[in-house]
């Protein structure tokens, strides 16, 4: 990116290279401001008396916390419907707000603005409560997780911002592949998704966390013990008086399993969230445009 | 421009049509059209229609069942239940097996979530998807009973073998009559809160147990001015509360000592007539007690927002040595918890001060037989009954499954088993706390019980009285929030000095004082 | 002659439907979805005129859950508050995110931006529940964070109760709100940015832009679609307030915290029997409000820049 000519390097070299401090002083601030609160719940989970204050190391370090997160045999199943769910559903949210998001894009197709608007409307009118459920009781889908993977998978928002990436991308190459006679589901398939990557991988990772964070849905339309995720055990785990942590043994104050429950449910996304950042990072026409 | 949005309005009529459509249809289609939504609609007023007739029926069954004596065995009795009953991680396809092994019966139950209990219970009763019988907190117990939607008891308690057998307290269950009817059965009494004090920090300052409210405050001081835990540093106070009012009845459990005989909500007088105690003098001194005893420091600086947790975390830690919570169990782990991190602590749970008198017992949740149900007697018999029994169903819902939850060695001792969810807790009960049973009978396992769980629970059943069941009126209930609302509003402003006690008493008076007349009127109308 | 018109008309648009015939079969399934999940229990929107309880109705009882809403006086706070508490957050938000994005894309270190970007994501992966109790504790007035350093800097000399003075609730709101979500707001415009053509800064620098002007005239523009698209769409959410508020007041600040759905809840909570009729007109209200306030921006914007978002 930095190609520019020797005459104008010279001339700004100080100019930039204060700007670069700037930034860099500003993100270790934002670093630091950002930290803090996360470093505290992490140091928390390792200290036996966690308590009411700051301390930046624990006064005395255990796992127990952990220990109790991992020997407690009821964390487990809810751990798998919450991987099941997330998964199942981003595949399912992204099929659909990509066919979406492309449809929506073909602006002199007749009945597009309509279309546009019955999805739009659903994102600003809801039924409520009772009414949903009785829809679901008659579809059968209580104490499925379909009744949760389903309607999530409609997100007007993520459909708009995935026509919005499309839009992005150079309109020579739709036309070149028009010539060559494919047909709109070709297109989609072999021009529009490999070009967009950074998209995919952003409105995945958006539908990731919203399916991984559910629990209203599940809370609502899930009753079987079997299938309750890992959000509603670690809500009561927070919220309820009479949870796992209020009575465990003593020796470990409840703040400590608390704050190890909570680095549990961050984990799976520190894990997977490298591998979808190198699509963030990297430009996707770049090398497109090379081709 | 102004094509396009002749264009977006045309959509939008568009979409409302279609949208509408299906309504119009379903709001004349009554006679059985073949449209999806109609059909549905038609399938909830079968429901209705069927609910309905099920509870015409109940008298019916009611007198057959007092004529005959005889009560048919249900072959599965469906009940609905939160968390207070052990959950599948803690063995509960173990207690099913063990439950229909007593009784015959398969137990079938729905557990939704703890937290959303409610919400799930009012789901169900919309959409006809009714249980047999299902637990229900006080609040919703008085409103289900006066909507006609649970199965009148009283019979088969008054022919129960459990009220035959004269160990059962009564008392408990007479209190859950509404207007002379019993619609719901508590297998244990509801509990309530007790003052816990941090006994070394008395010896540290050579203070004896307060028994009057002088004192209390005298130890308040000393907790916050003299240094109790003697490290030098000025770093505890008094007390901590999750809040100054409650936010359910009884109210005044969080600080009762300075609450005393104050009652911020609608209660009748011991001649009969109904007061707003909110508007009483009584409330008035509550308040300017919480008011200086706040801005001297003795309470938590943050008990407007504190929650129950960062109570107790406040409490293990050394902050503060009162704090009043659940009698009974909780005694152990809060004095188990502040040794972990002190171990010479020790709790003393306080009898009521002089001007308290005596503690609250809250109102229990009740077990309730749903009128859909169609073999309520049966239900009672098998179910309910199990419960109380003296024997084998009441060591079942008491201590669980032998084998799985307590073991008994060849000596005949008993033991109670880790819990099978959280390995390295001890199970302590399936779901009637031992402690709080309302049938008197020999417990075995009542010699290994903790020192501390039994006083101070003994002490609370001592020194308590139950909270009044308040059944409410059509007004009180579309405008309790409203009145709620605006008392924690005052409470919380005036107590932590936002605002003067006149001030907002004066301001109750303003906003709320018509309504407040108007419900008290009604309630002594009735 | 007209009637050819007319026929070479409809033929020409019949051609066209035919030429996007395959569209139309692909976004079946969305409408399914849309018409299964959205639309039929839509039907349910008629309930705002009725009473419903577990036990009562339907019953037909025309505006009256709407004069009963209308009348309260504590819904007009909270109706207050959530317009203030709602528009202000979203323009917060998205302001920093914005920026934050703009300076994350100056940044020229890979290994640097990539730790940049992991750890200002975090805080959103926490619950609500979970941000609340951490600050609580950071803002606490017995020795919090917050209070000990501005203590011990001088600023103050008594601490300050932040999360129960009517004065400082809202400030404190909106802080910890962009902290648990600018970096999460910058996904998607960092998105497009990589979207951005890099033939277009190379031209720029040939043309001599220095690095202000290339954000300027360059980035910044491409922004726009996106900072248009992604504050209409979260107008239509504005009036939905509710976890972050819940778990973060008390009645102590009702005067400037409570919104439209922390007053619904509490009303909902305390009484057993539920009217769902109520509730629903609540959320009626709250939908024509968000439907008016999301067609009035599309429409803005297509008289500004000649483009809505849909």
């Amino acid at each position: 990116m930095n190609q520019n000519n020797s005459y104008y390097k010279k001339r700004n070299i100080k100019n930039i290279l204060n700007i670069n401090l700037l930034i860099y002083i500003i993100f270790i601030l934002i670093t630091l401001v950002t930290v803090v609160p996360l470093l505290k719940i992490f140091v928390d989970s390792i200290d036996a008396t966690a308590n009411y204050g700051i301390n930046l190391w624990p006064n005395k370090p255990v796992i127990s916390g952990y220990k109790i997160i991992v020997s407690t045999v009821a964390l487990y199943k809810p751990f798998l419907v919450s991987v099941y769910v997330t998964l199942v559903g981003t595949l399912l949210g992204l099929a659909v707000s990509t066919i979406a998001g492309y449809v929506l894009m073909q602006y002199e197709m007749p009945g597009r603005t309509f279309l546009s608007y019955l999805l739009l409307f659903t994102m600003i009118f809801h039924g409520g409560m009772v009414p949903t459920y009785l829809a679901m009781r008659d579809y059968h889908l209580i104490n499925s997780l379909w009744a949760i993977i389903l309607p999530a998978s409609l997100n007007v928002y993520n459909t708009v911002l995935m026509r919005n990436f499309f839009e992005g991308i150079p309109n020579s190459l739709f036309d070149a592949a028009s010539i060559d006679g494919c047909s709109p589901v070709r297109i989609f398939l072999s021009v529009i998704l490999p070009l967009s990557k950074a998209a995919l991988a952003s409105i995945g990772l958006m539908f990731a966390v919203s399916y991984w964070n559910e629990y209203t849905n599940f809370t609502i339309y899930i009753s079987d013990a079997n299938l309750r995720n890992f959000q509603v055990m670690l809500r009561n785990l927070i919220i309820e008086d009479t949870s796992l942590a209020a009575a465990s043994s003593a020796g470990v104050y409840q703040n400590t399993v608390k704050s190890a429950a909570i680095m549990v449910a961050i984990i799976p996304f520190m894990i997977l969230y490298p591998f979808l950042q190198k699509y963030f990072v990297k430009g996707i026409n770049m090398g497109a445009v090379k081709e | 421009m102004r094509r396009s949005l002749a264009k977006k309005i045309l959509t939008t009529g568009l979409i409302l049509l279609t949208v509408l459509f299906p309504v119009a249809l379903a709001g004349c289609g009554k006679g059985g059209n073949n449209t999806n939504s109609v059909s549905t609609s038609d399938n909830s007023n079968a429901g209705k229609t069927e609910n309905n007739t099920d509870s015409g029926n109940k008298e019916a069954g009611a007198t057959e069942a007092a004529s005959t004596e005889e009560v048919t065995k249900p072959d599965k009795i469906t009940i609905m239940v939160d968390g207070t009953l052990l959950d599948k991680a803690s063995g509960q396809d173990a207690f099913v097996a063990r439950f229909k092994e007593i009784t015959g019966v398969e137990l079938v139950i729905i557990q939704p979530d703890h937290n959303t209990y409610s919400d799930q219970v009012a789901l169900a009763f919309t959409s006809d998807s009714v249980p047999d019988a299902l637990i229900l907190s006080n609040q919703l117990y008085t409103a289900y009973a006066t909507q006609g939607a649970l199965w009148d008891m009283s019979e088969a308690w008054n022919n129960s073998a459990a009220k035959a057998s004269g160990q059962m307290k009564e008392a408990n269950i007479e209190a859950l009559k509404i207007d002379g009817s019993l619609y719901g059965f508590a297998p244990a009494s509801g509990n309530g809160c007790i003052t816990y004090v941090r006994q070394d920090w008395l010896d540290n300052l050579g203070l004896s147990v307060p028994t009057t409210y002088d004192q209390y405050i005298e130890m308040l001081r000393a907790f916050t001015e003299d240094d109790p835990d003697g490290n030098g540093k000025k770093d505890t106070y008094g007390v901590t509360a999750a809040g100054i009012i409650g936010p359910e009845i009884p109210y005044t459990n969080y600080l009762p000592e300075f609450w005393q005989s104050a009652y911020p909500d609608f209660y009748q007088k011991a001649d009969g007539t109904w007061v707003d105690g909110f508007r009483e003098t009584a409330n008035t001194d509550a308040l300017g007690r919480l008011k200086d005893a706040y801005s001297k420091g003795y309470i938590d600086m943050e008990v407007a927002t504190n929650t129950t947790s960062a109570c107790r975390d406040k409490f293990y830690a050394g902050n503060t040595g009162v704090f009043t919570y659940w009698a009974g169990k909780w005694n152990m782990t809060l004095e188990q918890n502040v040794q972990s991190t002190y171990p010479d602590a020790k709790l003393t749970a306080l009898p009521p001060i002089a001007e308290l008198g005596n503690y609250i017992e809250r109102q229990p949740p009740v077990w309730a037989i749903t009128s859909a149900s169609k073999n309520p007697e049966g239900v009672f018999k098998y179910l309910i009954e199990s419960m109380v029994d003296g024997g084998d169903g009441q060591m079942l819902w008491t201590y669980g499954v032998e084998g799985v939850h307590y073991e008994k060695d060849a000596s005949g001792t008993y033991k109670q088993l880790p819990d099978p969810e959280v390995p390295d807790n001890t199970f302590l009960s399936a779901h009637i706390d031992p402690v709080l049973t309302t049938r008197q009978w020999e417990d075995p396992l009542y010699s290994i019980r903790d020192e501390r769980v039994k006083t101070s629970a003994e002490l609370f059943q001592a020194n308590s009285k139950i909270a009044p069941l308040i059944v409410p009126t059509e007004t009180m209930s579309a405008y309790m929030a409203t009145l709620l609302d605006a008392r924690s509003i005052i409470v919380s402003k005036v107590v932590t000095g936002d605002m003067s006690v006149e001030d907002g008493i004066a301001q109750y008076e303003k906003e709320q004082g018509a309504l407040s007349d108007s419900i008290v009127a009604e309630l002594n109308s009735k | 002659m007209k009637l050819t018109t007319k026929q070479l008309k409809g033929n020409s648009r019949f051609k066209k439907i035919w030429k996007y015939r395959w569209f139309y079969v692909m976004i079946i399934p969305v409408i399914i979805l849309s018409l299964m999940f959205f639309y039929y229990p839509m039907l349910g929107i008629r309930f705002a005129f009725f009473e419903y309880t577990p036990f009562k109705g339907p019953n037909f009882k025309g505006f009256a859950n709407f004069e009963e809403l209308f009348s309260n006086h504590q819904f007009w706070i909270a109706f207050k508050n959530t317009i203030i508490i709602s528009t202000t957050k979203l323009v917060l938000t998205t302001f920093v995110s914005v920026v934050v994005s703009l300076l994350l894309n100056e940044v020229a270190n890979l290994a640097a931006k990539k730790f940049f970007q992991t750890l200002i994501y975090l805080p959103h992966f926490l619950s609500w529940v979970v941000v609340a109790s951490i600050f609580s504790i950071i803002l606490s007035p017995q020795h919090g964070f917050m209070n000990e350093v501005l203590i011990q800097i001088g600023i103050i000399d008594k601490p300050i109760y932040f999360m129960a003075e009517s004065g400082w609730w809202r400030k404190v709101y909106y802080v910890v709100n962009i902290w648990k979500e600018t970096g999460w707001g910058t996904i998607i415009f960092l998105a497009t940015l990589t979207g951005i053509d890099p033939q277009l800064y190379e031209a720029a620098a040939i043309d001599g832009a220095n690095r202000w002007a290339k954000m300027r005239f360059i980035t910044l523009p491409s922004l726009s679609q996106t900072i248009i698209i992604v504050l209409i769409l979260n107008l239509a959410k504005i009036m939905n307030l509710f976890e972050s508020v819940f778990v973060l007041y008390s009645p102590k600040v009702y005067d400037v915290a409570d919104v439209l759905q922390t007053y619904i809840y509490r009303q909902t909570l305390t009484t057993p029997l539920p009217n769902f009729g109520y509730t629903t007109a609540v959320g009626l209200f709250s939908s024509v409000i968000g439907c008016f306030m999301v067609l009035l921006c599309n429409h803005t914007s297509k008289r500004v820049r000649g483009r809505g978002i849909l």
